[in-house]
């Protein structure tokens, strides 16, 4: 395997897991403002805490 | 100087724009009803350290409705050190009402009344100083829209949170207020003196939570009061509460409130004439919604999308990509990981942006202009002969940029069965996810039209109330139809800013999706579609996916697609259904990208007919939404059990209207097939459903527009 190939792997192994992430970011329990909690500027709420 | 201020207020009286105006936050703002239906919280510009907690709106502090629940928990437990009440100039009367209530807990209340400019329009006056020494509390003239008053409005309440202390306001007089100052004093020691005075008038009211607060010796004595009250006035003590409030109200706003005498009907009035009128509102919507589509799908937002799949992509970015990767050395495997994977699946998805900014942008401007709101009203009148209730509408409109916050949405729904049921078939409408699918079909199949999207929508909407009578009817709950009751805004101009935030948030959360579940799944099928079972690299006909597919592809042959990239693209759709994007692009664009560079969507048209890809495109927007969306599905239904049936039951819903509209379709070709025999008893299954026990609907309780 080559240098180049060994670099551009790890570099795309870097952006799945960033993006494995995100995704678990962006799914998490979420207000039902903007279904994007991830972003949320505002301390998102723990919907299963409130709902306890 | 660590403080909270709580915004209070009734529903769609602007809570949210003043809370982003204060705060500099961005949380989503719309001209319904229930946009919040939690609490948000934010830093006050003016000052970091003050916390600013936007409640639900609610219009009074009596636990009925969630709304009202997390409003009057958060007041009741001390968490603010003072309100603003924001109260709708434009409605004084109506919005006073709450003040009062705010004003008996003590609690430290600064009124914004915003609006005041809608007022000024009007030619109409409000005397704020005569209204602040009446309330007992200051009164800050505000537009949230245009941001004035703010500085002041800040000012004042932070003096206000410094106070510390309590101080109930009492308004009532009279016989009413002897007795609740005897059902204070026997419930001294038991409720802090903060809140003594309010809770006397909460027993006097019946209020269901009061008993969980007192021992039961005590409670009975002051009940003994309330009897005694009641008797003596002739009603019960929550109405003689209500209209003891009303008669305050009543003497606080006069001379106050000076009405223009102009007269005559307003400019919102006018176009109320027609745009809410029992024959035209439902064309004109119609009209209004294919035009949306139109400018978003064919032309303006088509043009933009061809280009960025086009040039962009097949041109530039995916060939450069190639060439560069190649030029370095790296193995073709990974080369076509990268590009065919990832990059083709990815930007398969980001090629539909432009279309979607440009709906998301005429959707904010129809919802920030209030003919949205109109719509909920106009659709309380056909929903209400669907034993449902138009409050159910607001879900919908909310939906059709993301399925979540419209699930979540129904959460303002008091009935709990036709909240569950509208959580239940909110996802029914195209999502922003949904609507790349669409285009997909229509551009690949029909030419582009953009009958096709209005088509969708609207099946959306039908199926929304066959599936509310059919599971109303499956519970037992039909007939009952929960009253709707809104304020209609008036018209105005869209603000730019709430226009250019709602479109920024619902792009930015598809390009996030792109950039975060769309890049993991493409990597995962470009490996399905590449390797077998054995892991050795083969052609996509003989890869995982192949196989998964053509195992399933069976039982979607009736519907029209049985091809298994079809099925296998279904299937990614339960992830996100910008997943079905992304997987034709990676099983079609490497064949596009290794012959002529020719866009890959005309590929399409060769594994599906139109009638096929029509089915196609009914199931995908009908069986069960991404997973995101069925997660807020839990939350709403409260269990598992209650969401895979939901779920359970979308699928068969979607599979028998794409089996009905393929197989049916296939018969008026003049090719029918087998299938149209359990197509027609599935059919006729489905109207059972739908007609058994037809019975005039209960408690009928027609909408109101204030």
């Amino acid at each position: 395997m080559s240098s180049a190939t060994v670099l551009v792997l790890a570099a795309v192994l870097l952006i799945l897991a960033l993006a494995g992430v995100g995704a678990y970011r962006l799914r998490r329990g979420c207000c039902g403002n903007c279904a994007d909690c991830g972003n949320c500027r505002s301390a998102p709420i723990n919907i299963k805490e409130e709902d306890e | 100087m660590k403080k909270n201020i709580a915004l209070i207020g009734n529903p769609n009286s602007g809570k949210t724009t003043l809370f982003n105006a204060l705060t500099g936050g961005s949380q989503r703002v719309g001209n319904w009803p229930g946009v919040t239906v939690e609490k948000k919280e934010g830093k006050l510009r003016q000052a970091r350290d003050v916390t600013v907690t936007d409640l639900p709106g609610v219009y009074s502090l009596s636990p009925y409705s969630p709304e009202e629940e997390v409003s009057r928990r958060f007041l009741v437990e001390g968490s603010a050190d003072a309100v603003i009440n924001v109260v709708d100039a434009t409605n004084l009367e109506r919005n006073l009402i709450l003040t009062l209530q705010l004003l008996e807990m003590g609690i430290p209340v600064t009124v914004a009344l915003n609006m005041s400019d809608v007022v000024e329009r009007r030619g109409d006056t409000v005397d704020e100083k005569k209204l602040s020494e009446r309330l007992g509390c200051p009164v800050i003239r505000v537009s949230a829209l245009k941001r004035e008053g703010l500085e002041n409005l800040a000012a004042t309440v932070l003096e206000q949170a410094s106070y510390g202390t309590r101080i109930p306001k009492k308004f009532f007089k009279c016989e009413l207020s002897k007795a609740i100052s005897e059902i204070s004093g026997m419930l001294e020691g038991h409720i802090g003196d903060d809140l003594l005075y309010w809770y006397s008038i909460k027993v006097m009211e019946h209020d269901p939570h009061v008993p969980e607060a007192l021992p039961s010796p005590v409670l009975e004595r002051a009940l003994e009061t309330v009897r005694r009250t009641e008797d003596s006035l002739g009603d019960d003590g929550e109405a003689i509460i209500a209209s003891a409030r009303y008669e305050v109200v009543d003497s606080l706003v006069r001379g106050i409130y000076q009405k223009s005498e102009k007269g005559g009907k307003s400019v919102t009035d006018r176009i109320d004439e027609v745009v809410t009128n029992r024959w035209l509102a439902i064309p004109i919507f119609a009209a209004v919604m294919f035009l949306v589509y139109y400018l978003s799908i064919t032309s303006v937002g088509g043009y933009m999308t061809d280009w960025v799949n086009e040039t962009v992509f097949e041109e530039n970015v995916l060939p450069r990509t190639a060439d560069w990767l190649a030029g370095m050395g790296v193995e073709d495997w990974l080369v076509s990981l990268i590009v065919n994977g990832i990059i083709t699946g990815v930007g398969a998805v980001l090629g539909f942006l432009p279309q979607l900014l440009v709906l998301f942008l005429l959707l904010a401007l129809l919802e920030d202009s209030g003919y949205m709101a109109r719509i909920a009203f106009v659709m309380d009148r056909i929903l209400r002969r669907f034993g449902l209730s138009g409050k159910s509408f607001i879900p919908i409109i909310v939906g059709t940029g993301c399925a979540v916050p419209g699930i979540m949405a129904s959460r303002t729904i008091e009935d709990e069965r036709d909240r569950k049921i509208t959580a239940m078939t909110t996802s029914f409408m195209p999502c922003s996810a949904k609507l790349p699918v669409i285009a997909l079909i229509s551009g690949a199949l029909f030419g582009g039209s953009a009958w096709i999207a209005v088509s969708v929508y609207f099946i959306g909407v039908f199926s929304i109330l066959v599936s509310g009578v059919i599971l109303k009817k499956i519970r037992g709950a039909f007939g009952k139809a929960s009253p709707f009751v809104m304020e209609l805004p008036d018209y105005h101009v869209p603000s730019a800013r709430n226009v250019v935030l709602s479109m920024g948030d619902r792009s930015w959360h598809f390009v996030k999706k792109a950039g975060t579940i769309i890049v993991l799944a493409s990597g995962l099928i470009w490996l399905l579609t590449s390797y077998d079972w054995s892991l050795n690299p083969v052609g996509a006909e003989s890869s995982m996916l192949a196989s998964i597919g053509n195992a399933l592809s069976p039982a979607f042959s009736p519907l029209g697609w049985g091809d298994w990239r079809a099925v296998v693209g279904t299937l990614s759709g339960l992830v996100a259904k910008e997943n079905i994007l992304s997987t034709f692009g990676i099983l079609f664009g490497m064949e596009a990208v290794a012959e002529d560079g020719a866009e890959i969507w005309t590929y399409m048209a060769t594994i599906m007919s139109p009638l096929a890809g029509f089915s196609f495109l009914l199931f995908n927007m009908l069986c069960a939404p991404c997973f995101a969306a069925i997660g807020a599905m839990r939350r709403e239904l409260g269990s598992w059990k209650e969401t895979a049936l939901a779920v359970g039951y979308q699928c068969a819903f979607a599979y028998v209207v794409a089996l009905a509209v393929y197989q049916f379709g296939l018969a008026i070709q003049g090719t029918p097939s087998f299938w149209l025999i359990p197509a027609a008893l599935l059919v006729i299954g489905t109207g059972y459903l739908f007609f058994r026990n037809p019975g005039e609907p209960e408690d009928e309780v027609p909408a109101e527009a204030a």
